[in-house]
């Protein structure tokens, strides 16, 4: 069962880099995450441990799921704004490159001379 | 005659990436405006401090300078963006580490001006050669890329497909510059050439010394760069699989 979510969970991770949704680099520490805890699930001694050490061995624990879920999905919806912010970053980046670099050739060209022998002053 | 005159017309952009590496920046430049043709060197520098100015560069180059680091893969897209928008029939990348034959450009585009290839890349023949632990991680991230390029496109990338040594024609700069490419793009954009049917093809060359600088390969950057391919891989796998 463990493994079926950690599988299911990864599956939607690449999806969601794929479908250019969340940028690779951003989705590296929720990889990483996804398969130490994919491996670490299927020791039940770590399990108990864990939920020893963390004291939900009762039934509000449904509460500390649903409040975990939520802040995922929060994360998620902040890592897709955040890589369409830098998406558009990069396309304003390479629109203010290619207008600067038009005034450079446009330079280049207005002058007599042959191209191994152009100047410009910026 | 004729063909000559038609090669002797032909533009071509000399992309030429840079970060904190300016040491042999002019050499690299004007070894570009010695060559015998119409290569026009566009530096990019991809937020180097203290940052490039026109007046570090010999004359007749084109500069552009990024605000901040945003990697390979967004020099690639300038320099793709530029050649599209000013009928540059051909595309080349050279590093600015001094490694790169800049004599051996001619070489590389040949198979483009026969009309054999729509992209080229210079395969080091003497890559990874000494020791050391810098030299392990390249090796091991070559072998992996390698590896996993090769299963993709089922051997139809070249053997080197790190190289930042390489060409493109018109077409394949069309097709390149559709696709987002990552900050290390050069194994990206090989597997991307094979999918959509471009002719790949390569030339032998011999990687200089590296007389200034230091690679920006840490293991870190290693465990990264293998990730985003990892991903992309995974990527394509599902996209054949469709």
């Amino acid at each position: 069962m463990e493994l079926a979510i950690i599988l299911f969970l990864t599956a939607c991770l690449i999806i969601l880099v794929r479908q250019g949704l969340i940028q690779a680099d951003l989705s590296m520490p929720w990889f990483l995450a996804l398969v130490v805890f994919g491996f670490l699930s299927t020791n039940n001694a770590f399990v108990d441990w864990v939920g020893a050490g963390l004291g939900i061995l009762y039934p509000p624990i449904a509460v500390v799921f649903i409040t975990i879920a939520i802040l995922l999905g929060l994360i998620t919806v902040l890592l897709i704004a955040f890589t369409h912010i830098r998406q558009r970053q990069l396309k304003i980046v390479r629109r203010l490159a290619e207008l600067e670099l038009a005034q450079q050739e446009q330079a280049f060209v207005s002058l007599p001379h042959k191209s191994s022998e152009r100047d410009i002053d910026t | 005659m004729q063909m000559n005159e038609n090669l002797d017309a032909r533009k071509t952009l000399v992309v030429i990436p840079t970060f904190n590496d300016i040491a042999l920046l002019s050499t690299i430049v004007e070894d570009v405006l010695a060559l015998d043709g119409n290569y026009v060197p566009l530096v990019i520098d991809d937020g180097s401090s203290p940052r490039l100015c026109i007046s570090d560069l010999p004359k007749g180059c084109l500069l552009f300078s990024l605000p901040t680091n945003m990697g390979l893969g967004m020099c690639t897209h300038i320099g793709l963006d530029h050649a599209l928008k000013h009928g540059y029939d051909e595309f080349l990348r050279i590093d600015s580490d001094g490694q790169h034959p800049v004599a051996m450009a001619p070489d590389l585009l040949s198979p483009i001006r026969e009309g054999a290839a729509d992209l080229v890349v210079g395969t080091r023949v003497n890559h990874g050669d000494g020791a050391g632990v810098g030299n392990g991680v390249r090796k091991l991230v070559k072998f992996y890329f390698s590896t996993i390029a090769n299963a993709i496109t089922r051997g139809g990338v070249p053997k080197d497909v790190n190289s930042g040594f390489f060409a493109l024609n018109r077409s394949a700069i069309t097709e390149i510059s559709n696709v987002v490419l990552e900050r290390f793009p050069e194994p990206q954009m090989l597997i991307i050439a094979h999918t959509v049917g471009l002719r790949i093809s390569e030339v032998s060359i011999t990687q200089e010394p590296r007389l200034h600088g230091k690679t920006t390969l840490s293991i870190m950057h290693a465990t990264r760069l293998i990730y985003r391919f990892s991903i992309f891989a995974v990527g394509e796998l599902l996209t054949f699989r469709r």
